[in-house]
């Protein structure tokens, strides 16, 4: 029997037992493991991207567009700007022999092109044999190629140097599979689709329209990632302001720059709109920087002075107002990530803002009341506003700028036949191009020339022959202070690499902007998005 | 004059009055241009994209310039690239379509077809075609603009000015002229031409607001006037990036781009209304 002290202990264990139990069943105990109720997200099948640039995927002079070049095809290597370094990307180590003559690449076992055949030396050496008979660029930098073995090749160069290297990492090096190509392997064989090892697989396209690209199963599998849509569908919108509209209208899951930068892009004023309507817009400083190039052969801009007191006239921080404050003043020659610009800018190479001492040169040279004409591209109009300013900015010193707004046509007629005196150009490019861009405007004799001298010319062969890092900043250093002495170009800002997606698309700035092992590429990649359903 | 027009019941017709009262506002406002605005090109970027404020009163654009002087100076260039074309298409159109109706014959036939195949291209897109041509044979200059629109332009006067003279040819007073020993040059010229412009100048009222959206439209498209001169077309497209966020910047050029065409449609109506009405009176 129990006694009624026992029975009260009783009912009051039991109470508390029972409370208990009714307790656990409302909070879980907080050492287990919550149990994952979020249902995964549903993803759309389709992702649709608004460019404003064929992506010419059944060739053209200059090979397929730069868009399939980046999301089709990879390289042997990459560039890291901010350590001025090439890193490993389809070659995981190179031997460098007779000062750059003979680069050897080994390439990395188990990656297979999107037809499932494996990428190996000999379509390294297919593809620097067809690039050597068919582009331009291939033609003036390859001699020969040779497999040494199955994953290893050997690449012959027409001169020696580290811009050898550099190239290597340039959108039309790109490794292409030899069925590229009809006779198959055939150095002069036809283009006929691209194949390549990257991200995606290009299957289908419809010139000036569209391109539809599908997930490389063997891509993803090699970086262990799921793709969140099944076809990428990119739409050629050519007209910018039409671009932005179809991303409000809800045509288009996002739009992005044309990667060579430079044109083609979204106009930079509309960004701060498109994020104040909830847009997620993705930028990334790029060594592009926009500039005044002078027709500095010619009278008036053959007098360095003159060419100073334009320098001194440009107030950069208004001009960066005209895209929103999106883009960052060009103090320096380049952005801050670019080699030597910290170096130079502790020396003091900094383009400074001084309408004074401008009006005093203009003044003393006898230069008041110059009339000189600028070219302006008329499908840039961001270009337009920024030689608006320019023409009020050179007013105030009291030189007056006359301003040719011309079709692009027209434009590179008076380019190229150099009748003009300024027009807005712009030097570097994408990460991948720093040292490419660095050639073609600053190296003696290049076509689009920004600006050569017998100093800077010298300087620029220096920089590109030369492999140690330290000596080849030192020489870019030297490089950027003459620019600067003789103000060849007037840099005027830094412009970026956008991408912009809607509400719905699930992407993040890592993904956009840098391959799945880390590696930094300065255009933007579309492998890890989705559109939410 | 004033008795002229009083008699021909310009002032007491309301569409006319209307019409010429906001002619002659814009055509004033870009008269005095230089007193009641100021520089149209002075930029200052620590007051660019203000709103409509007593300071500015049409608020300022991207480069911080004034909208209300780029206006007033806008009209300028507006009515006066209108009237350049208006008058050069007139005079060719008018003189082609007499000589075709006067004529006849292989004149007219010649004539009659140039005209027909002008009238079967669409207007504006060969505008656009013929700028975009001028401007890479010629480079850029307002004057590829007057050339592509007066290519156009002249059909419609050619084409009323031949129907006008088929008729007048026939009347009595060109027969009496005839017969007293008159050439036909001198016919046409002293008694045809005259007698014809009463529907003309109709036509070249309601001509001006077509010349002028065409004019616009081209800017609008960057084939027009180029910048930094204000011309209303260019402005609107200029501004079209900030309809969300400055709308000021396409609503004021907007605005007066339909008032002037309006102020010309409703003289141009009020015309015709008071020359149909004269006639009816003789």
């Amino acid at each position: 029997m129990l006694t009624r002290r026992e029975f009260v202990k009783l009912v009051a264990l039991g109470s508390a037992s029972l409370l208990l139990g009714c307790a656990k069943k409302e909070t879980p105990i907080p050492t287990e493991t919550p149990v994952e109720t979020v249902t995964p997200t549903k993803y759309k099948a389709e992702f649709v991207l608004g460019y404003g640039r064929d992506h010419r995927l059944k060739g053209g002079k200059w090979g397929i567009g730069f868009f399939p070049k980046i999301h089709v095809l990879e390289r042997l290597v990459e560039y890291d700007l901010k350590n001025d370094e090439y890193i490993p990307c389809l070659a995981k180590r190179w031997e460098i022999e007779k000062d750059g003559k003979i680069i050897t690449f080994e390439l990395n076992k188990g990656i297979k092109f999107s037809d499932g055949t494996e990428l190996k030396a000999d379509a390294v050496k297919f593809t620097v044999e067809w690039l050597a008979k068919n582009h331009p660029l291939g033609q003036e930098t390859f001699e020969s190629a040779e497999v040494v073995e199955d994953y290893t090749v050997s690449i012959k160069y027409k001169e020696e140097g580290f811009f050898n290297l550099a190239k290597m990492a340039e959108f039309h090096m790109s490794i292409m599979s030899p069925k590229s190509v009809k006779p198959e392997g055939d150095p002069k064989g036809n283009f006929v689709w691209p194949i390549g090892s990257g991200c995606f697989k290009a299957v289908d396209y419809k010139e000036e329209q569209y391109a539809i690209y599908e997930p490389n199963p063997y891509w993803f599998e090699r970086f262990g990632l799921k793709p969140k849509f099944k076809r990428f569908v990119v739409k050629f919108i050519k007209d910018e302001d039409t671009r932005v509209m179809a991303l409000k209208g809800g045509q288009v899951d996002a739009i992005s720059d044309f990667i060579h930068g430079g044109s083609d892009y979204t106009p930079r004023n509309q960004l701060s709109v498109l994020e104040g309507m909830g847009f997620k817009v993705f930028k990334r400083n790029i060594p592009l920087t926009w500039i005044i190039a002078f027709n500095y052969k010619k009278d008036p801009f053959n007098d360095v002075k003159l060419r100073k007191a334009v320098d001194l006239a440009i107030n950069r921080d208004d001009v960066i107002k005209i895209f929103d404050k999106q883009v960052l003043p060009a103090k320096t020659l380049f952005i801050e990530d670019a080699p030597g610009i910290k170096e130079a800018k502790a020396q003091g190479v900094i383009y400074e803002f001084k309408p004074d001492e401008a009006k005093r040169i203009v003044e003393e040279n006898g230069y008041k009341g110059l009339s000189v004409d600028m070219i302006v591209d008329k499908n840039q109009s961001d270009q337009i506003l920024v030689a608006q300013l320019i023409q009020q900015k050179l007013k105030d010193i009291g030189i007056n700028v006359k301003l040719e707004v011309l079709e692009t046509g027209a434009y590179r007629q008076r380019r190229d036949a150099g009748e003009y005196d300024m027009r807005l150009y712009y030097i570097g490019g994408t990460d991948r191009r720093f040292y490419l861009r660095m050639f073609w405007r600053f190296y003696p004799g290049q076509k689009w020339s920004a600006y050569v001298s017998d100093r800077t010319g010298e300087l620029c062969k220096k920089i590109l022959k030369e492999f140690d890092e330290k000596k080849r900043k030192q020489y870019l250093v030297e490089f950027y202070k003459a620019i600067h002495d003789e103000h060849g170009v007037v840099p005027l800002y830094f412009d970026i690499m956008t991408a912009v997606t809607a509400k719905n698309v699930v992407a993040d700035y890592y993904h956009i902007f840098h391959y799945p092992n880390g590696i930094p590429f300065g255009e933007p990649l579309f492998y890890y998005v989705g559109v939410r359903a | 004059m004033e008795v002229v027009a009083f008699r021909m019941g310009i002032f007491r017709n309301t569409l006319c009055t209307l019409g010429l009262g906001i002619i002659v506002f814009i055509a004033l406002m870009g008269l005095l241009a230089p007193i009641i605005a100021g520089d149209p090109y002075k930029t200052n970027m620590s007051e660019r994209l203000k709103p409509p404020s007593l300071k500015h009163l049409f608020g300022t654009d991207q480069l911080g310039r004034d909208v209300y002087s780029r206006i007033v100076w806008g009209a300028r260039t507006t009515l006066l690239v209108a009237l350049t074309i208006s008058i050069i298409s007139m005079t060719v159109g008018c003189l082609l379509g007499a000589i075709a109706g006067y004529f006849g014959g292989i004149v007219d036939d010649v004539i009659g077809r140039i005209i027909d195949t002008f009238l079967a291209i669409p207007e504006l897109v060969f505008n656009i075609a013929l700028v975009g041509i001028f401007c890479v044979a010629y480079g850029t200059s307002i004057w590829n603009v007057i050339l592509a629109v007066v290519v156009t332009n002249w059909v419609s006067y050619a084409r009323v000015m031949r129907s006008i003279v088929l008729s007048l040819k026939e009347r009595e007073f060109v027969i009496c002229e005839k017969a007293l020993g008159a050439g036909d040059w001198y016919i046409l010229l002293r008694h045809v031409i005259p007698n014809a412009l009463g529907p003309i100048i109709v036509l070249a009222t309601l001509n001006m607001g077509n010349v002028i959206m065409t004019i616009s439209s081209l800017g609008f498209l960057g084939l027009g006037v180029q910048p930094p001169t204000p011309e209303w077309g260019q402005m609107i497209n200029a501004g079209k990036n900030y309809i969300t966020t400055a709308p000021w910047l396409t609503f004021f050029p907007g605005l007066f781009i339909a008032l002037s065409v309006l102020g010309f449609n409703l003289l141009g109506e009020g015309l015709q209304e008071v020359i149909g009405r004269k006639r009816l009176v003789e």
